[in-house]
């Protein structure tokens, strides 16, 4: 899943061997889903239903509607958001080149580009903020954003390529907090974002940034 | 189609039961890695694991989409596992001559030299506290940050980054003990 960096001797070989990958036992797997089928199907609690409507903003159904269609990163009920993409103003800043990367092009830093707050009445927990992520990438064919919003996913969030020069984008609600990402280039190529924040300095974590939402 | 893991969570959750096998198929594998090194043999792991998914799947209802899924197993896992290896230990008490090591065993078919540091890891893994190790392995080879760390273990930050450093200096004595043999 993450890029390998070199470990300080002689732990170095013994974590490297530890990442090794391991083969499960496919009749195991199988095992697994031959007992799920036995069970009833889950029910969700009314904090994990998809589309369950919070119970305190019961006059934006539409809002709630809207929010179930497009977002991928709800907050449960008991925190529930309400969503509008409010066309706000793009707040960016060019970058520094990434030198661990060198086929990467200066690129721009997640930005928190707007609120999601659809009534003046609605409670300041309840936003969502909508935070574009750039990156600058002109020889990838294809780019995604993985994060810990989207169980770090390879596939779910993909950048859209905006301009000639290479300039892939996209635009996420996300709850005000801390998360982590990082981009996946070509599927294999995992690059924290050349401007961005690194993640807690490590000498053996993946190449994570961090970007910090306020309320 | 969205295979996001909230995706396939909400299939199964509107009674796609087979989507479940998304989950298992993305995540079985590593845990069992995960499981192997935390409780010390594969038999044991590759139970943890399926326990796991299953203890997962009856407690879906309860998952949060903030939360990553993949952070939610691993903390249902590390419960299993300390579980099956407080279990372990007292079977080690009572039968100290059966104790199970399957990781040299699964490394016969390998190189010589391959199998000689699988058991070498093995081994000074098996030297290292229970808690050590599963701190160590988090962080330096499932790559989680102290506060994802905290909220998998439950423990403190400030005793996960001490257990992490113990078990580096523990490891590194042993290893040192080993290469100098």
């Amino acid at each position: 899943m993450f890029d390998r960096v070199p470990a300080p001797d002689p732990l170095a070989s013994l974590i490297d061997e530890l990442r090794e990958p391991v083969v499960g036992d496919p009749a195991a797997k199988r095992r697994v889903m031959e007992l799920v089928r036995e069970c009833p199907v889950p029910l969700a609690t009314v904090g994990a239903r998809v589309h369950a409507l919070p119970t305190r903003s019961r006059g934006f159904a539409a809002i709630r509607k809207l929010r179930g269609e497009r977002s991928e990163f709800r907050r449960s009920a008991t925190a529930s958001t309400l969503a509008t993409a409010a066309g706000i103003a793009l707040l960016m800043a060019v970058g520094n080149q990434d030198r661990a990367t060198p086929r990467l092009t200066p690129a721009r830093r997640a930005v928190i580009i707007g609120d999601s707050v659809a009534s003046v009445a609605s409670a300041i927990r309840d936003t969502l903020r909508i935070v574009q992520f750039i990156l600058t990438a002109p020889a990838a064919s294809r780019v995604a954003l993985a994060g810990d919003f989207n169980g770090w996913d390879t596939r779910s969030v993909p950048l859209t390529r905006e301009t000639r020069d290479g300039r892939w984008a996209v635009t996420l609600a996300l709850a005000p907090g801390r998360h982590h990402y990082a981009y996946v280039v070509d599927d294999t190529q995992w690059v924290r974002d050349p401007v961005g924040t690194p993640a807690e300095p490590n000498e053996l974590t993946p190449p994570r940034s961090v970007v910090i939402i306020n309320r | 189609m969205d295979t996001s893991d909230a995706a396939v969570i909400r299939r199964v959750l509107n009674g796609d039961v087979e989507a479940y096998s998304i989950l298992v198929e993305r995540y079985f594998d590593h845990y069992v890695r995960f499981a192997v090194h935390l409780v010390g043999n594969r038999e044991d792991a590759e139970e943890v694991v399926q326990d796991t998914f299953l203890r997962a799947y009856r407690a879906l209802g309860r998952y949060e989409e903030r939360e990553r899924f993949g952070a939610w197993l691993l903390r249902i896992l590390v419960n299993r596992a300390r579980t099956v290896s407080a279990m372990g230990r007292r079977r080690e008490k009572m039968f100290p001559d059966q104790v199970d090591d399957t990781l040299p065993e699964a490394a016969e078919a390998h190189p010589a030299e391959r199998a000689a540091l699988r058991e070498e890891v093995a081994r000074a893994l098996s030297q290292i506290g229970t808690d050590q190790r599963e701190a160590f392995l988090l962080h330096y080879v499932e790559g989680l940050s102290y506060e994802e760390m905290a909220a998998v273990t439950g423990s403190g930050i400030s005793a996960l980054k001490m257990r992490v450093k113990r078990s580096c200096e523990r490891l590194r004595e042993i290893l040192q003990g080993v290469n100098r043999v």
